[in-house]
């Protein structure tokens, strides 16, 4: 989140152009901009999940934080991967990402704009689900990449 | 004034059609390229093309600064050709020169029938050329450079562009002129090809030629170009070829 206007956030996604997320979105009612404070929701600098709802060449994103699992992202860590790979790190039908959570048992959240939220219980598994995703992200287009990441998990959490 | 000047040579073909630098008319410079080798930008690719050794960086598709340059439905393109002040026998000044705005605006014009413009309105396409070492045919050394550079940035084509020149050397037609023949023969042709679309993006053309002659080093230059086509593929997929085997880099780094 990089700005507020009176009614609406504005947010960086990795992208060309500038998302906007409107008060409404976070709201069940009309939101009034005397009584309300839009920055007790979000401020500057919080790092939000969201969905992108419009968007076409004459306007700039719009995003909707209303679904299971979107609003802001307390506690974790963002890191940032070559958007093109970001299907490879889901995996068919989500292998990948359940194959990593269910290992680690830790949470993912895999933005199609490259962004990946990590939130884990210690800061060993932080270490590990990156190095992990990095090595995704470099070896996306080799085959049995699925099995080899199993084993160098269970390898690395053997560790001290 | 450099004190020495290159010798040229009497005859650059000899009797038996062979040319300065040992080539056949229709032998191309040893040619290398090599995708991904900047860490910083999008996108990237170095080039040797004989002598020339150039670099070519891709930012973007990214936000337009100054914002009335962007186009409300297309993605701008942005071509920077720059000669490094070593790259030439005599000292090339550092401030841009003539030249360079001409080739930048040339080689953007040849690259931008690849890409898929209406893909990324309001966006922006910076591509850095920077030439460490120039030895004739520098513009088409360059669009190889960044059609692989835009390749490598993920950037939608519709195909890679190759390039090469095609000339007249001592009354015979040769590919891919080096220096000398650039500067002496009588004619020159730079040529830019989508080889998948069957398409010139850019043709150019100095000096003098009959119609039999142009439709010959037409088909000398597009001959060429297959060949520069394929070294740029293999280059592209080198890239991910050359993958780092299972924790090499930790194994590097313990040493």
């Amino acid at each position: 989140m990089v700005n507020t206007t009176i009614v609406s956030w504005k947010i960086e996604i990795n992208s060309a152009y500038t998302a906007t997320l409107h008060a409404t979105s976070i709201l069940d009612r009309s939101f009034n901009p005397i009584k309300d404070d839009i920055r007790k929701y979000f401020d500057i600098g919080d790092e939000i999940a969201a969905e992108v709802t419009a968007f076409n060449r004459t306007r700039d994103p719009v995003l909707s934080v209303k679904g299971r699992g979107l609003g802001k992202l307390r506690g974790g860590e963002i890191i940032d991967i070559i958007p093109a790979k970001v299907p490879r790190l889901i995996g068919r039908k989500g292998s990948m990402i359940n194959l990593i959570k269910t290992e680690t048992n830790s949470r993912l959240i895999i933005g199609q704009n490259g962004r990946v939220w990590i939130s884990a219980k210690e800061p060993k598994i932080y270490r590990i689900i990156e190095r992990i995703i990095r090595k995704i992200e470099r070896e996306a287009h080799t085959s049995g990449l699925t099995d080899r990441i199993k084993n160098q998990i269970q390898e690395e959490l053997k560790k001290p | 004034m450099a004190l020495i000047k290159y010798k040229v040579p009497e005859k650059l073909i000899d009797e038996n059609g062979i040319r300065i630098d040992g080539r056949k008319y229709n032998e191309l410079r040893p040619l290398s390229c090599k995708v991904g080798i900047l860490p910083n930008c999008d996108g990237s690719a170095y080039i040797e093309m004989g002598g020339n050794k150039i670099v070519a960086g891709v930012y973007g598709p990214r936000k337009v600064q100054p914002r009335h340059l962007a186009h409300p439905n297309l993605c701008v393109l942005r071509a920077l050709y720059r000669m490094a002040t070593f790259s030439v026998d005599e000292r090339k000044s550092p401030a841009p020169s003539r030249r360079e705005v001409e080739l930048s605006g040339v080689i953007r014009k040849a690259l931008e029938p690849a890409v898929f413009l209406e893909y990324y309105p309001k966006t922006l396409i910076d591509i850095t050329i920077q030439v460490l070492a120039a030895d004739g045919g520098t513009r088409c050394a360059s669009i190889n450079a960044a059609s692989l550079a835009l390749a490598d940035a993920g950037v939608a084509h519709r195909d890679l562009i190759s390039a090469v020149a095609v000339g007249k050397v001592d009354g015979h037609l040769v590919l891919d002129l080096n220096d000398i023949e650039d500067k002496e023969g009588q004619a020159d042709m730079p040529l830019a090809f989508m080889p998948q679309s069957n398409k010139i993006t850019l043709l150019q053309f100095d000096g003098n030629m009959n119609k039999p002659e142009f439709i010959d080093s037409l088909k000398l230059g597009l001959d060429g170009i297959k060949r520069i086509y394929q070294i740029q593929q293999e280059a592209l997929r080198a890239k991910f070829i050359d993958i780092p085997g299972e924790d090499t880099e930790e194994d590097e780094l313990g040493e």
